[in-house]
């Protein structure tokens, strides 16, 4: 035990000492390390920071809530709804929506969403227009505004008249007021979409932005509107719909999605053993997708990283190599001194794992500046993924014992009485 | 030689054969020699006459190519590696003629590394290097590295290294060979001091006044030896 804490004592020297002999050498080596680690830290960073936000997001809506989609929304988010070119994958209609509505029991509320993310629809008030895109054109039921979080600051929500007569009332984000009417209230004011005018009937609370995206540059309309208006002929199956449904309770969202399968299979006639032709997901499942997209993603950084901390390790091999012939005659004083083998090798192999283990801090510490100031960039709170710390100070203990072992072998063979002789 | 003396080393027969592919080197050639406790023995002989090989095999650096080496009741020349590291930790204190200090620590770490090979917990090590470094009165210059100190004091600070662990036995192969007579004559003066307090010491040189300082004066002339007296 007592060798133990010496060698760590005289490793830690020696590291220090060597790294102020050969700064360059030594920084140069380090530098693979470090951007191996770094990288790794800081996408690990940034990712965490977005998993927070979805988590925070999800953890805001109703837990007792699913959905009925064309894809995958996450899907959709991240990679474009081509529909992955397998199947035709219908588009959820109106007239579906309808047929559902009426055949649930365990669903208690139902609503039928399309959105426009973002829009490129004109938004004017007068000669007035809205300069940047729309971030979010939807129509839909007033639950949306509760299940999306958005609070109302005035005005009223969508009320089922305004679904029964497609009235053309509209909802708009606090974005919309402050470049729209900047000094009055909107609430009770027109405002023109594509230069159909809408009575404003609510403005929201200010929510800022979410994955970048400013979440109050939104208008929001009733469903039987947007249908009507921007459906285009024949709507009625015309639209892609995304279905919300709520089931009593967090105990009945099992049974309610599936009697919402097996009657949405039936409207569809879809023969048994079929897959559905439709997605069907809970928030819960929503979460596990965007679980599965970060660790696609994850996967893929580590295998970028484990390339640059190979090349690293080589470094480390090259650098430990190059500190043996330089010390060939210390190892042979040593040993004249008693030092056994397992000395010299335990001596090297510490050396070897400190000097990666230092790499490894200088990059941690770039990644997590790195990736926080991208995090603080795109208005997350910054985050430290202590896992992947953690794991990045393994990988690189790792790295100094597989890359260290075979100089601290060759160290340890050497004979004492040729290594003093050596200049 | 008194033969009350208690035997601690036996070398029976030993050759070292260095086979160089066309040349073989006997830098021993069948040397027989036993050192007892408290014996003050130089060694002298020509240049590649095999003084510093007889050490380095001594000093358990080396193993014979033939022959048996006994340390006390220990057979040397059967041992591995790391015995042959303990005997040399343990029972062996080495000067060699170029100092062989750490250059990176100073003189009172260069005093500890034996120690460290022992095991010994830092206090321990600590208290007893600053006692061998006392012993040869650098104990005001325990915090100085080696290019920090006289060729003299280095040569101090490595006998307080080899005293550092209480070996049986003090090995110096010209320890004074690099020193101006000054200092050379100090380290001489130092090797009687160890003596007297009861040290066994062993020493190359080659100069005939410093061997005649010792009590026991072994020739060696290629490979054997050609006189101990
Ligand atoms: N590793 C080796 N390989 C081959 N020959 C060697 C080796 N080591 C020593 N020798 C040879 O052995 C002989 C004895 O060498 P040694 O170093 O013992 O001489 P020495 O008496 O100490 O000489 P000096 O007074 O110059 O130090 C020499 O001829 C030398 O060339
Ligand atoms: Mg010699």
């Amino acid at each position: 035990m007592n060798r133990i804490i010496n060698y760590l004592v005289d490793a830690i020297g020696g590291v220090l000492f060597y790294f102020g002999q050969t700064k360059l050498r030594t920084a140069l080596t380090l530098m693979g390390i470090t951007v191996g680690v770094s990288s790794i830290i800081a996408i690990m960073t940034v990712l965490e920071t977005f998993e927070q936000s979805t988590e925070s997001l999800v953890a805001d809506m109703k837990t007792n809530i699913f959905y009925i989609t064309k894809d995958n929304p996450v899907q959709v988010q991240f990679g474009n709804d081509a529909g992955w070119g397998k199947r035709k994958i219908p588009r959820i209609t109106w007239d579906e929506y309808e047929q559902l509505k009426r055949n649930l029991t365990l669903v208690t509320n139902m609503a039928a969403t399309t959105t426009e993310e973002p829009s490129d629809r004109t938004i004017s008030v007068g000669k007035e227009e809205l300069k940047s895109r729309l971030s979010s054109f939807w129509g839909s039921d007033g639950d949306v505004l509760s299940v999306s979080k958005y609070d109302i600051l005035d005005g009223r929500n969508i009320q089922d008249v305004d679904i029964e007569n497609a009235s053309r009332v509209a909802i708009v984000g606090y974005y919309i007021k402050e470049q729209l009417f900047p000094y009055s209230n909107p609430v009770g004011q027109n405002i023109e979409i594509d230069n159909i005018p809408f009575e404003i009937i609510a403005l929201t609370e200010p929510k800022g932005e979410l994955l970048g995206q400013n979440m109050d540059s939104m208008i929001g309309i009733p469903i039987s509107t947007y249908l009507k208006y921007y459906g285009g002929k024949g709507w009625r199956g015309r639209p892609d719909l995304q279905l919300i449904l709520e089931a009593e309770s967090m105990d009945t969202l099992e049974d309610a999605t599936d009697e919402a399968i097996g009657v949405f299979r039936a409207i569809r006639k879809i023969p048994p053993g079929e897959p559905n032709n439709f997605y069907i997901a809970t928030n819960d499942q929503l979460m596990d997708t965007f679980g599965s997209f970060t660790s696609s993603i994850k996967i893929f950084v580590g295998l970028v990283a484990g390339i640059s901390l190979i090349v690293a390790g080589i470094g480390i091999a090259n650098i430990m190599l190059v500190s043996l012939t330089e010390r060939i005659k210390e190892i042979g004083i040593r040993k004249a001194l008693g030092a056994r083998r397992v000395d010299i090798f335990l001596q090297f192999l510490i050396e070897a794992i400190l000097i990666s283990i230092l790499g490894g801090i200088v990059g941690i510490i770039l990644g997590l500046s790195f990736g926080n100031v991208v995090a603080t960039f795109l208005e997350q709170n910054p985050v430290i993924p202590y896992e992947w710390v953690f794991y990045s100070l393994q990988i690189c203990a790792s790295m100094g014992i597989i890359f260290g072992l075979y100089p601290a072998i060759k160290a340890s063979k050497l004979n004492p009485i040729d290594s003093m002789r050596y200049d | 030689m008194a033969k009350s003396k208690k035997e601690i080393i036996s070398i029976q027969s030993v050759s070292k054969i260095y086979n160089l592919g066309e040349t073989v080197v006997k830098a021993l050639d069948n040397v027989s020699l036993s050192i007892y406790d408290n014996d003050y023995i130089s060694i002298m002989g020509p240049s590649g006459s095999g003084k510093s090989t007889l050490m380095n095999i001594i000093g358990c650096l080396d193993v014979p190519t033939k022959g048996k080496y006994k340390f006390k009741d220990e057979l040397i020349s059967e041992m591995d590696d790391n015995q042959l590291a303990n005997i040399r930790n343990e029972k062996i204190g080495f000067v060699f003629q170029t100092f062989n200090l750490l250059p990176k620590l100073n003189a009172m770490q260069n005093v500890e590394v034996p120690l460290i090979y022992s095991s010994l917990g830092r206090k321990e090590r600590i208290e007893r290097a600053e006692e061998a470094l006392h012993i040869v009165g650098l104990q005001d210059r325990m915090t100085h590295k080696p290019n920090e100190l006289s060729g003299g004091q280095r040569q101090r600070v490595a006998i307080a290294r080899a005293l550092v662990n209480k070996p049986s036995i003090i090995l110096a192969d010209e320890p004074t060979g690099n020193l101006d007579s000054k200092s050379g004559n100090e380290i001489l003066k130092f090797f009687a001091k160890l003596h007297k307090d009861g040290n066994t010491i062993i020493m190359v040189t080659h100069e005939e006044s410093v061997a005649k300082l010792s009590k026991r004066r072994i020739d060696i002339f290629d490979g054997k030896i050609a006189r101990d007296e």
